[in-house]
């Protein structure tokens, strides 16, 4: 097999040679044959006449040690190219048209493909990602997507039975000081449940446990295994150690697994995660509605709603009757708690949004003190996502990576002006289709080119799609979108397949068009 | 193709010009003449097969060939086998011997 592969790849790239050789061997065949013929008396002129007339046609001869250097294909291969790249020569504008929108149409797919995947596609790192649903606060003014209280969370977790594992969460911002120096860091600020509802064991110590995030509890913090990485060269000692956030010392308790960069990532990937109680130390980066009155704090201000829930709702289904809390402070008018439920897949392919109400009397004082709040009765009803953005929503909660929705990418769009390019310029190749097949090239010939052809254009524009691809997801991974896998290989892949096939399409669509004009035809296209 | 010359089974040509080179390095033209002279002149080769059969050996890696000086001073290519084309030789030569003998007795059966 070896020798066999060395023995054609000699006789390939040192062609010419090898003919030589092949026609010196022959001649000399010839030459002796003649001689032989001559010794019995020919003269010189017949002997070589009965020589060759042994040998037999020379050319077929050669043809078939040709054959035998077992090259036809390659030469035909080699042939196509060099013929492509005159072609190219000849065209250079519209191959670099060629090139460049399969360049840019890779380089724009992954990159895009890469962010939609970090951020909606790829399932959550967490015990059964499909069953979490994210709860929102909808206010009178109409918009049904707020963040939620602190003390809407404890009534929520306390009351509603629909959803199970109710989780808290905000990204922030904290000052850290790491050595001498001081910086603001991404942080997770999240409720003492957080690891334990979400399913996800510390690698290294413990996780942050409810009983951290009780009022007066020691201040803990959790590392996440990129932080521990980076300021500890993970270092199984920094557990017992104080790490300083917001000027109060924090004891590091545990390591987070490597994958698990919390709720928020890759927008906000956070160093650590510190208990709720600890709330002040840090800056929610978070939009808000509403404001605390003088002298409460946020985590008992009902008005202020600013953190993010997570609840489980595999077996929250539409019911008649059910349980909320709920909270009008500040139009003193009803208001009502969502949740946007998505069943496990495969069972019910509709989301749900679960309602609950405010019962009425619900109300609290101006100045903004707590009052109790529990509703009479709330009802829940079913109703399916609506819009796109609450579609994402639900599949962020629950996706699952699969081929099929991997597949689904943008891809299609870019290369939708690389087939006009390419179509065209064949197109524009009717009349030397038309001229080949008069002398005699077959439809296979034909095709056999033009499949050449795009090769070499696919290959240049996917080397540099490749190139772009990868300087611009580095690109945004390093400024904006923490997570995001430069070399995403699927997405890459994806991008590439998408990309060659519209590029095959382009190419051998007009040239089966044009091997099915009758050549007399075809050489009068201009 | 004259009538007392036989023709020559397909495959046999490679095993003749394994066997022909075992003794040393050869051209092609020698390789002819030494199968037509052995034979009695009953084998000729078809000398236009003889050179792909040649080359397909070669690519084998069953001889080798290298350019060298002729008898009559001249440049010719010559080719002989290589340590995988012996071992060749040795199987094809048993397995012709078996073959014949196996054809042999069905011949003679009575």
């Amino acid at each position: 097999m070896l020798d066999d592969l060395r023995f054609r790849l000699r006789t390939l790239f040192r062609r010419d040679d090898v003919e030589d050789d092949l026609d010196d061997e022959l001649r000399f065949h010839l030459e002796r044959a003649a001689e032989q013929h001559m010794a019995r008396g020919l003269s010189r002129r017949e002997a070589y006449r009965q020589a060759q007339l042994a040998f037999g046609p020379i050319d077929f001869v050669k043809e078939d040690c040709r054959r035998s250097w077992g090259i036809r294909q390659l030469d035909a291969l080699r042939q196509d190219g060099t013929f492509a790249l005159r072609l190219i020569r000849k065209h250079p504008a519209l191959s670099a048209i060629s090139a460049i929108s399969l360049a840019i149409g890779i380089g724009l797919n992954t990159t895009l493909f890469a962010l939609l995947d970090a951020t909606l596609l790829r399932r959550l790192p967490v015990d059964r990602p499909e069953q979490l649903v994210d709860v929102y606060t909808s206010e009178v003014d109409g918009f049904a997507w707020y963040g939620s209280s602190y003390p809407d969370y404890l009534d929520l977790r306390r009351d509603m039975q629909a959803l199970g594992g109710l989780v808290g969460y905000v990204p922030a911002m904290a000052a850290v000081r790491t050595g001498e120096r001081s910086r603001a860091m991404p942080v997770e600020a999240v409720t003492g449940n957080y690891f334990q509802a979400l399913g996800v064991p510390a690698a290294h110590g413990r996780v942050l446990l409810p009983d951290d995030d009780r009022p007066g509890a020691a201040p803990v913090v959790m590392l996440s295994s990129a932080f521990w990485s980076a300021a500890f060269d993970r270092d199984p000692g920094a557990l017992g150690r104080s790490l300083r956030i917001g000027g109060r010392l924090y004891t590091i308790v545990g390591v987070a697994p490597e994958g698990f960069a919390g709720m928020t990532a890759p927008i906000l990937t956070p160093a650590f995660w510190t208990p709720m109680a600890w709330i002040d130390d840090v800056q929610p980066a978070v939009l808000h509605t509403g404001s605390s009155a003088p002298g409460v704090s946020v985590l008992e201000s009902r008005g202020r709603r600013w953190m993010l829930l997570k609840g489980r709702g595999a077996h929250a289904r539409p019911q008649p009757t059910g349980e909320g809390l709920v909270d009008n402070r500040h139009r003193r008018r009803p208001g009502r708690i969502d949740g946007v439920v998505e069943p496990p897949p495969f069972e019910d392919r509709h989301p749900q949004r679960v309602e609950v109400p405010l019962a009425d009397g619900h109300r609290l004082d101006d100045k903004g003190s707590r009052v109790p709040c529990l509703p009479k009765s709330c009802s829940m009803r079913g109703r399916p996502c609506a819009t796109t953005w609450r579609r994402s929503c639900c599949r962020r909660a629950s996706s699952r990576p699969s081929s099929a929705r991997r597949a689904w990418s943008p891809s299609g769009w870019p290369p939708v002006g690389l087939y006009g390019v390419i179509a065209g310029a064949i197109v524009r190749r009717t009349r030397e289709i038309g001229i080949r097949m008069a002398l005699g090239a077959t439809r296979r010939d034909v095709l056999r080119l033009v499949v050449r052809q795009c090769a070499v254009v696919v290959g240049v524009g996917a080397v540099l799609g490749s190139v772009s691809a990868f300087v611009a997801a580095r690109a945004t991974a390093g400024v904006l979108f923490f997570g995001i896998d430069a070399t995403d290989a699927l997405a890459w892949g994806g991008a590439i397949v998408v990309s060659i096939a519209v590029a095959a399409i382009a190419h051998l669509a007009p040239a089966l068009r044009a091997v099915g004009v009758a050549p007399s035809v075809a050489l009068r296209s201009e | 193709m004259t009538a007392d010359r036989l023709d020559l089974p397909q495959g046999t040509l490679e095993l003749l010009i394994l066997k022909t080179l075992a003794p040393g390095p050869r051209h092609g033209w020698g390789i002819s003449e030494r199968i037509r002279q052995v034979s009695r002149e009953a084998l000729e080769i078809r000398q236009g097969s003889l050179y792909p059969a040649l080359h397909r050996l070669e690519r084998r890696d069953w001889i080798a060939a290298s350019w060298g000086t002729s008898e009559h001073n001249r440049r010719a290519k010559y080719y002989r086998l290589t340590p995988k084309g012996h071992r060749q030789l040795e199987s094809d030569v048993e397995a012709w011997r078996a073959l014949t003998a196996a054809v042999g007795h069905v011949l003679d059966a009575r």
